[in-house]
């Protein structure tokens, strides 16, 4: 019916704690498992009473029809027992629909009850007194002979019982009729209210006493009875939630499930504020129901910053309940608010039940936060995984020509196979440069590449500046004959942790564009602490830059008007490049009177050398 | 040493030919493998003295080809790689590599590294007496002098230079350094091992900016006496 309907719909079983058999048990599990694969929700509620329990899980459900089963035999105890289940929850359905359905050939008999103004409160007074009259009447013709006494303990009997059903004050009503009749009627003397032994005065108080004592257990019980009820809705509401929860995949979802869920159980209105890297935003999450007016929206950023929850009203129709959403007791990520009709502000357990839906939510978001950055690390690294493969074998496809043009020459030069003239041995040794100036070009095309894609992950590490600078004078003395390379290295330079190999590439590059564009004056390289990190100054003693040329001389393939034959004019792309993926820069200056200057800033970490 | 037996593992014919005619001209025996699988059954077959093995071949990678050469095989190798892989060159030193060497390469700096690992490999019975340019060191008196003058030395510092001088003409990577010094699990503290080696060089070399003696193999560790 409900698939018909495209309504959502539940099977429940309440468990009233009595035992049932092994078929009853695999019954019961063949009609939950029907219910699920026709689409239900399955609930198990516990309570004594099957039909209190039932209408229990209606109300909080908001259900709309209640489809029940008739009893295919009827029982001669039903027919006295007017607390039968389906009765009752005709009775107390209230607002609800009921539909019975025929047990053996399931043909629908559909009706529709209105709640009985009738409450069970006096059918149960009703029930007492009848008792009363029996037990009073039956003791009258048959137990009299008995004595007083035996009457007596029978009277108190039923008090026992009324106190099972009655509530406090009617177990005491009844406590004290069937004391002042038991007196009236079979104490001596008969038909007065004298008492003339000690032992009858006590057993009238008794009356009393039992009275109290039966009625206050049995107030207790029922309390005890509506507390579990209430724990059970506090249960159902956390346990829809967090089933709910693993299996969604965003916040989006999230958040209006607890939106459907205050819905449903608080009547009440949501709205989520979730923080981003900037704080908390003002507009709300999507997922909200109710948008807070820009006035409520001071209490939505105290309670972010402070960090508990806070209460905003105005009339009847905008009580806030704002908590935070709180990761960990320092970290707030957002704020859940509940616009309420109902109690204000609402009760511990309400509150209680608020917050543990803010907790959830809070798990939610640093689940799906991991989530995001570890996708993206998973793509970032997959993609820099692919590029530096296919970098590699350009690379090897590309040096691979330039390896065997080099050996070869390098081979025919050193080992002495060459013996002709000496015309030979220089054009020789020309092949031999063009192919190192080849793959030097080679090497910086590449790592201009690498800089570019953005997909370099630089390898930091803990490197000492002179180590770094002795490297590139290693590599750059071998092509410079002999120039004049003058370093200044203080002994007091901090470790710093950075990329040795990218640095030094940086490095070369800086001091290979001094030396060919200075002519034959000396250059110098400097390094020394700053304010965060350290800098290195390359200077020579050339020309110097034209200054309209001082900014473009970092752009790629941009060679300076004055600029030799030779060179791609990548190199201080480069240094560029490798200096601002360590988070500083390269800047260009002249010096006085002649001369270029370029300072490369590395603020990056440092260590005192003394220190470790 | 002439007679020594070199197997070259490289698919690319041109690189094969001018190292065995350059080996060749020094008087070493050469034997030409074209893929991963063809080098190890000629290491099986041939037993040289030497490998020389490229990382790029057909059909597999050469840091797996070196994996299961050491399975068994306790001869140099030397791994001819490109310059953009220092992560690779570490992790080959580490899997057992003796060398590395960067294309593209001139002969002479090839027939260098390849005498200094045969040298090594002939395991001359170790001499007490270390000398190097200007640098002498005496492990058996605990001794060193620069110049003929002696310097004192930290217990580390003696250490590492120890550690160096055992193994002249040789690349020891970071780790390796790390772990024989201060012990495993220290590894990652690089910046120890940067303090001791300027420290170092301040003493043994003439100039601590341009180290001749203890120079650095960027990204990939240090080399002691490099020729």
């Amino acid at each position: 019916m409900a698939t018909n309907l495209g309504a959502h719909w539940i099977a429940l079983f309440v468990d009233t704690g009595k035992k049932i058999s092994v078929n009853e048990q695999a019954q019961l599990k063949n009609n939950l498992d029907l219910a699920v694969r026709l689409g239900a929700e399955v609930l198990v509620s516990s309570d004594t009473d099957v039909s209190r329990g039932l209408m229990r899980i209606a109300r909080q459900r908001n259900a709309w029809k209640l489809i029940i089963g008739k009893p295919g035999k009827g029982s001669w105890k039903d027919f006295f027992n007017s607390f039968s289940p389906v009765r009752r929850v005709i009775i107390e359905s209230g607002k609800i629909d009921v539909v019975v359905l025929r047990a053996e050939k399931g043909r629908e008999q559909t009706g529709e009850w209105r709640k009985k103004s009738r409450s069970s409160r006096w059918k149960e007074r009703l029930f007492a007194s009848v008792m009363l009259i029996t037990v009073i009447v039956v003791n009258f013709k048959f137990l009299y002979i008995a004595g007083p006494r035996s009457v007596a303990l029978i009277l108190l009997l039923s008090v026992v019982i009324a106190g099972l059903v009655l509530d406090r004050w009617s177990v005491l009503a009844y406590a004290f009729v069937s004391a002042l009749l038991w007196n009236f009627i079979f104490l001596e003397p008969r038909f007065t209210f004298n008492i003339r032994h000690i032992e009858d005065a006590i057993m009238f108080f008794m009356y009393f006493f039992i009275a109290i004592v039966t009625g206050s257990l049995t107030a207790r019980i029922r309390n005890q009875e509506r507390a579990s009820g209430l724990r059970e809705e506090q249960l159902a509401i956390l346990y829809s939630m967090t089933r709910e929860f693993a299996s969604f995949r965003n916040i989006d979802d999230a958040a209006r499930h607890l939106g459907s869920l205050v819905g449903r159980f608080f009547h009440a209105e949501s709205v989520f504020y979730i923080a981003t890297d900037d704080g908390l935003p003002r507009t709300p999450h999507p997922a909200s129901t109710a948008f807070p007016s820009s006035d409520d929206f001071s209490s939505v950023l105290e309670t972010f910053d402070n960090r508990k929850p806070s209460m905003r009203a105005h009339g009847e129709s905008g009580r806030w309940f704002f908590v935070p959403i709180l990761y960990s007791p320092e970290k707030t990520v957002g704020v859940f608010g509940i616009l309420s009709a109902g109690e204000y502000p609402p009760s511990i357990d309400k509150a209680t039940i608020i917050e543990a839906m803010a907790a959830q939510l809070a798990l939610f978001i640093e689940r799906d936060k991991a989530d995001q950055i570890a996708e993206k690390g998973r793509l970032m690294e997959a993609s820099e995984k692919l590029y530096r493969v296919i970098l590699n074998s350009i690379s090897h496809e590309l040096k691979t020509p330039l390896s065997a043009i080099k050996g070869s020459v390098s081979t025919l030069v050193e080992s002495g196979f060459y013996k002709g003239e000496s015309g030979g041995l220089s054009l020789l040794a020309g092949i031999r440069s063009s192919a190192d100036r080849l793959a030097g070009l080679v090497d910086n095309f590449l790592d201009m590449s690498r800089i570019e894609s953005g997909r370099l992950s630089i390898n930091t590490d803990w490197n000492d500046m002179e180590d770094i600078i002795g490297v590139v004078l290693e590599r750059i003395e071998k092509q410079s004959n002999g120039r004049q390379i003058d370093v200044m290295c203080p002994d007091d330079l901090p470790l710093v942790c950075l990329d040795f190999t990218l640095v030094a590439q940086a490095l070369y590059c800086l001091l290979h564009n001094a030396i060919v564009h200075s002519g034959h004056g000396p250059v110098c390289i400097t390094a020394a602490p700053a304010e965060k990190g350290v800098k290195v100054i390359v200077e020579d003693a050339g020309a110097g830059i034209k200054r309209e040329d001082i900014e473009r001389i970092f752009d790629k393939f941009y060679r300076g008007i004055s600029a030799k034959a030779g060179g791609l004019g990548l190199g201080l792309s480069i240094a560029r490049g490798v200096a601002e993926l360590h988070g500083g820069g390269v800047i260009a200056e002249n010096r006085e009177p002649s001369g270029a200057r370029f300072i490369m800033t590395l603020p990056v970490e440092t260590r005192l050398k003394s220190s470790t | 040493m002439p007679g020594e037996t070199i197997l070259i593992i490289d698919d690319e014919e041109q690189i094969r030919r001018f190292l065995k005619i350059g080996l060749e001209s020094q008087g070493y025996l050469v034997h030409e493998a074209d893929s991963g699988g063809d080098g190890l059954t000629q290491c099986v077959m041939k037993r040289p003295d030497a490998v020389l093995l490229d990382l790029n071949l057909p059909d597999m990678d050469g840091a797996e080809v070196l994996k299961k050469l050491r399975e068994w095989y306790r001869s140099p190798v030397i791994v001819l790689t490109v310059r953009e892989s220092e992560r690779d060159k570490v992790e080959l030193l580490d899997c057992g590599a003796d060398d590395y060497i960067t294309k593209p390469f001139g002969m002479e700096e090839l027939l260098a590294r390849m005498r200094a690992v045969l040298r090594r490999a002939r395991h001359d019975p170790e001499e007490p007496q270390f000398d190097y340019r200007h640098l002498s060191v005496d492990l058996a008196k605990r001794t060193v002098t620069v110049n003929g003058l002696p310097v004192k030395f930290s217990p580390l510092e003696y250490d590492l230079l120890k550690l160096f001088v055992r193994n002249p003409g040789k690349v020891l990577t970071q780790k390796q350094i790390m772990r024989e010094i201060w012990g495993p699990g220290m590894e990652s503290e690089t910046s120890y091992l940067r303090v001791y080696v300027a420290a170092l060089r301040k003493k043994i070399e003439e100039d601590p900016s341009r180290p001749k003696i203890l120079v650095t193999e960027p990204g990939v560790g240090y080399r002691f006496a490099p020729d």
